[in-house]
Order: C-alpha cells, then structure tokens, then sequence
C-alpha cells in the first residue's frame, strides 16, 4: 500500500525482503528501474529527502524509502478557557505558536466595574488578560430633608421637600415644599425650634 | 456623572524566555487599553487574534446617564521554531484564559505549521 502524504509510516522496509513490485506500489513508475532517475524519495520518520541517481538504480537504494512526505502542513486553533495541549506533528520548514490573553469585561454604566481577563500560558510565557473597564457613575442628590411646619391653624404637620436640580447635572439649586397645598407657612428647624423663614405655597427655598 | 475609564491591556511576563530555546522568531506585545466610556469593543492592532476586551454598558435614570470602560485586550506572544527544533511528537501544555465578565473574550492559541 502506498504511503500517505504528511502521515510518518509505510515507507520500504530497510532489511527482509524488497521486490521491484514493492517499488511500483510505492511510487507508481512502473518496474524499469532506470526511469527512477531524477525521481524524489523521502525517509520515513525525518526531514532527509533526495533525488535517485547514479549511473545504476538498485533495489537497495530504496530501503526506508518513501515517495510520500511525511512531514505536513496545518493549523491547530482552540479558544476553550482551562489547560490544553498539543502534539506536534512532523513539519519540515516551521512551526509558529501564537497566544493570547483574555479580554477584561466591560464596566457598567451605574456601578460595578468589569471583570479582569484571565491569563493564557504556553512555554512558560504568558500573555497576561486585560483589566476590566470602570464603571460609571450616576450621583444620586441628597434625599430632601423632613422638615416640620407650623400650620395657620396652629398644627404641626411633617411635609416632604423635593430637590430642584439643574437638567441634565446633579446640581441642586433650591427645594420645594411638594405637599404644602394652600396658605402660608414658617419654616422651623425640627432640632433647635428656630424660625428659618416663611414662604407660600411652591415658594423655591435656596 | 461621570463614565467609566478603559481597562488596561494585558501585558507579557517580564524578559520572557520561552522554554524551548532559541526560537527563530519571538514576538510578544502588551494588549491595546480599553477606551473610557466607551460602548464600542475594544480592538487591537497587534494581530486578529487577540483576546478583545467587552464594552462597557450604558445607564440612565432621572438624575443623568453615564457609560462604562471597555475592558483592555489581552497580550500577545508570537514564536516560531525551525525544521527540527520541535520533534513529531512533543506535547506543548498550555492554558487559555477565560474572558472578564461581562462581555470580554477568551484568550486563545494557534498553532500552525508547514
């Protein structure tokens, strides 16, 4: 049986015995051995390769011979996390490994940033991941203050006050009263009892 | 508000030496940071194959919208040995690592021959 082009095996024996039909099979010139000049050999299992020549062809001459190369061609490709390897296979001019490390995740838009890519390794060089992005950041303004007011009718009463910021920015520029619905009122620091000021309903407080 | 900043690339081991000496070829780059604020993946000159890093993610409320960093790349090592040098048969080890959440790829490897 003939050999297979970039599979090692197969080649002529190098002792026992070797017959011209042997030869054909392999490289299918027929049984003339002097039309074998100038044809291509390969051994087995190495890089060596030649041309046949001489004044004489002999069967001898094609013991461990093959007219096949052995040697191939290809390309290996994983992107798997986790550890793997790789059985070289018989090439005859070179072999390139490239590795590369993981990506970093992306960051959030409104906290948590992203996560670091994880490292790759071969030969003992490695290729570290990148980091992941920061996050961004969206303020939040200061909850409105609690406020107590002293109502025309002498009650007290807790209202809620609603941050007036600037559109588009976190800049607070005054409070609002939201649930004061008629009349007047004073402002009056819950803590110390003090008067702050007075205003009417959906009066602006800087 | 304010929008995340870009990760930073991988980066190679320092004075790497490969273990199998004397490559004829032996290249080894730091991955391309990632960009601030940026939705867009990050992508490197370096070569296709590259771990890239994920975009960062937007958000909007009632207060403003801000946008996060894309994650950096990972680093690349390139190395080439001649006729010979890696023998039929030898197992190369290796380890592939995994993307950064959320979004980044994993990292890789090629092996090609001729």
């Amino acid at each position: 049986m003939p050999t297979t082009p970039g599979v090692p095996g197969g080649a002529l024996p190098f002792s026992g015995p070797l017959d011209i039909a042997a030869i054909n099979s392999e490289w299918g010139l027929g049984t003339d051995l002097a039309v074998y000049h100038g044809a291509r050999w390969y051994y087995d299992g190495n890089l060596t390769t030649g041309l046949f020549g001489g004044d004489t062809i002999r069967v001898s001459d094609f013991r461990g011979k093959r007219a096949t190369d052995p040697a191939s061609g290809g390309t290996y490709f994983s992107n798997t996390a986790g550890s793997g390897s790789y059985t070289t296979s018989l090439y005859r001019n070179s072999i390139t490994i490239e590795i590369w490390g993981a990506g970093g995740g992306g960051g959030g838009g409104n906290g948590g940033a992203g996560g670091k890519g994880g490292d790759s390794n071969v030969l003992s060089v490695t290729a570290g991941g990148g980091s992941g992005g920061g996050a961004g950041n969206i303020p939040v303004p200061p909850p409105p203050a609690d406020v107590t007011v002293r109502g025309e009718g002498g009650h007290e009463i807790v209202i809620t006050r609603e941050a007036l910021t600037i559109p588009g920015t976190d800049v607070v520029f005054g409070y609002r009263d939201t649930n004061l619905t008629t009349g007047s009122f004073t402002d009056v620091d819950a803590a110390t009892g003090n008067t702050l000021g007075t205003g009417n309903k959906n009066d602006v407080l800087g | 508000m304010t929008d995340g900043t870009g990760g930073s690339g991988g980066t190679i081991n320092a004075d790497p030496k490969p273990s199998i000496a004397n490559p004829t070829v032996f290249v080894f780059l730091n991955g391309n940071s990632g960009t601030n604020g940026s939705t867009a993946q990050n992508t490197s000159a370096n070569n296709a194959n590259v771990g890239i890093g994920g975009g960062g993610s937007g958000a909007s409320n009632s207060y403003g919208s801000a946008t996060g960093g894309s994650g950096g790349a990972g680093g690349y090592v390139k190395i080439t040995y001649g006729p010979g040098q890696i023998p039929q048969g030898n197992v190369i080890a290796y380890i592939i690592g995994a993307a950064g959440t959320s979004n980044g790829t994993n990292g890789g490897i090629k092996i090609t021959w001729s």
